[in-house]
């Protein structure tokens, strides 16, 4: 069968930025979810995306969560005007709104965040849990997906997941 | 000219250091009644650190670990590094090889010069403040620019097995050769792409650029035959044509206060390496539909302005176009992809043509085929003095009665000419000005 869901894990080699390559590694063999991992794609991600109907991106984030936190945002919260923005090494909000303005974003598309610890990373408990959070999010968009529900109608508001206690 | 005229007033543009892997830059402005007094561009280049890194590694490990000293420009680092190597173990691989690298080398100049035009450039160009305002109001130039990215990052893809920091390289060849099914895929998508190619070049020739001649000294590769990319010998439009052996014995580097990274000059004088260095010396090397574009364009080569880099850009960008097209017109995948290699105390040279200019590469080895010393010498530490040349006498041309803001675009415009990573760096300029008598802000 098809796949529903494309997730695309965002990262690089190094520290905790690893993070969303590892989420997404741990969702390979999920039903009907496919998976890649990008190396700092920067405005190539736009390439990543042409002709999906419904993508979740995973990367590290860094907010004032605790360590291990995972929120899941839909693409229209993280799209700014690019002001200030370098037109070269598009971060991913960056390079959202530029594929918002060429027109060519997946009708369903999410973020979902792994806050990390910097240094020394997050513990094996707290990346076990992280991730155990990521693949209830992604099971929750998959559901959506295969009933038809509206787009991210669960994640309509940026929100901490309830596994990670926020 | 009166002690209130704009042009006498008193100029201090300071931005803080930035320390980032991809080319850090920051710029000082200062001038006193109307004359530039000083004017610095500070830069932290990664190589430095590298060639400490490569030394007692192995040498099948150095096209891997070079690849990682730029994501915009891997292949150039590891094309200079196989080069060099090579050299010093006597390895000479055969045309396929040297045909499929010229490939993954123009890969790489179509995908750099796509997102240099189109994301960085062309917003400065078509007055815009970044390229995603740009796509909204022209979507149709931003997704050229992306698609023509695209094509040369699979083109990478094909022979290095990913488009950033690709692993297929090794010393003698590939790890492997592409599937004859993909290369004629991407051939026919080449092909396609070709008067996409053609159309930028005319779109680039009809944009009204500044005018502001200087001199220069282009120093470029040169090729018996081909547009020079992948081999060449050492030449400059100041009578300069050397093996890229003798590299060390015309160029030298000095440490400046300001900046971590050296600073290169051709006989004590700064120099141009980059587009429209090759082109002003390589012209008559171009294929037939890029020469065919250039005519049509009304460039006039050698050209002293240094911003005909962007036209130079768009024209080269056809030329790898149409070189990869013919290159796999042909293509068969080679039984063995990599000649055999012995190691063997050596020492090697490597000069290849980045996307940004001449990049050198200089290796001394052991018997075992240990790094003992690199040297690398990037593009960006060879075009810094002219840079800071240019930025001189780009501000005092454009006039330093504008304001802060138009000075500080003017100057990002000049050092977006000579390097995308550069060009990076200075979208992130935060100018802090102070008048004479007033706190900087």
């Amino acid at each position: 069968m098809e796949p529903l869901l494309k997730v695309i894990g965002i990262g690089s080699p190094q520290g905790e930025d690893r993070l969303g390559w590892e989420a997404a590694r741990s969702l390979e063999g999920l039903d009907r979810v496919s998976v890649v991992c990008l190396d700092r794609p920067g405005p190539s991600l736009l390439h990543a995306l042409e002709g999906e109907t419904a993508v979740v991106l995973l990367d590290a984030m860094e907010t004032d969560l605790p360590p291990g936190c995972v929120r899941l945002l839909r693409a229209a919260d993280l799209i700014t005007g690019g002001d200030g923005l370098s037109s070269h090494e598009l971060g991913v909000a960056g390079t959202l709104a530029l594929g918002r303005a060429l027109g060519s974003l997946p009708g369903r598309l999410w973020l979902i965040g792994i806050q990390g610890r910097g240094q020394g990373g997050l513990s094996e408990r707290e990346r076990a849990a992280a991730f155990t959070a990521v693949r209830r999010q992604v099971q929750g968009l998959l559901q959506e997906q295969a009933t038809g529900a509206p787009p991210g109608a669960k994640a309509r508001d940026r929100h901490a997941d309830p596994a990670n206690g926020q | 000219m009166t002690p209130d005229d704009p042009g006498r007033r008193h100029i201090d543009i300071r931005v803080p250091v930035l320390a980032r892997v991809e080319g850090e830059g920051s710029l000082e402005i200062r001038a006193r009644d109307g004359v530039l007094e000083q004017l610095q561009l500070r830069i932290f280049e990664p190589p430095r650190y590298f060639e400490k890194f490569l030394e007692g590694r192995g040498w099948e490990e150095v096209p891997d670990i070079v690849a990682r000293i730029c994501g915009i420009c891997p292949v150039a680092y590891q094309m200079s590094a196989v080069q060099a190597l090579e050299q010093a173990f006597g390895v000479v691989p055969d045309d396929w090889v040297n045909r499929a690298r010229r490939l993954i080398y123009c890969g790489e100049w179509i995908q750099s010069h796509a997102l240099h035009i189109h994301l960085l450039a062309l917003p400065d160009f078509l007055g815009f403040d970044n390229a995603i305002a740009l796509a909204g109001t022209h979507p149709e130039v931003v997704r050229r620019g992306m698609d023509l990215q695209r094509l040369g990052n699979d083109l990478i893809r094909l022979f290095g097995g990913r488009s950033v920091h690709p692993v297929g390289v090794r010393v003698g060849g590939f790890h492997r050769a592409p599937d004859p099914e993909a290369a004629a895929d991407l051939q026919r998508r080449l092909e396609q792409a070709l008067p996409r190619a053609e159309a930028l070049v005319a779109f680039l020739a009809d944009l009204d650029l500044p005018r502001d001649d200087q001199d220069f000294i282009s120093v470029a590769l040169r090729h018996e035959r081909e547009y020079p990319m992948y081999a060449g010998r050492i030449v400059s439009d100041h009578g300069l044509d050397i093996p890229v052996e003798a590299y060390a014995d015309h160029f030298t580097e000095e440490h400046r206060p300001h900046s971590t990274a050296l600073y290169s000059r051709l006989h004590g004088r700064p120099y141009l390496v980059g587009p429209l260095a090759r082109l002003n010396l390589n012209h008559d090397r171009l294929p037939p539909r890029a020469a065919a574009a250039l005519a049509a364009s009304g460039l006039h080569l050698p050209s002293r302005n240094m911003f005909h880099s962007l036209p130079a850009r768009g024209i080269e960008l056809l030329q790898a176009l149409e070189d990869a097209h013919g290159l796999l017109a042909d293509y068969a995948p080679a039984r063995q992809p990599h000649a055999g290699v012995e190691p063997r105390a050596g020492e090697g040279f490597g000069a290849t043509e980045a996307p940004r200019g001449l990049l050198w590469h200089h290796y001394i080895l052991d018997d075992e085929g240990q790094v003992r010393l690199a040297r690398i010498v990037p593009p960006t530490a060879q075009n810094q003095a002219r840079m800071e040349e240019d930025l001189y006498r780009s501000l005092e041309a454009f006039g330093l009665h504008h304001d802060d803001d138009a000075l500080r675009l003017r100057g990002e415009m000049v050092v977006r000419n000579y390097d995308p990573c550069i060009s990076c760096a200075t979208h992130f300029l935060k100018v802090r000005v102070h008048r004479d008598g007033e706190e900087p802000r």
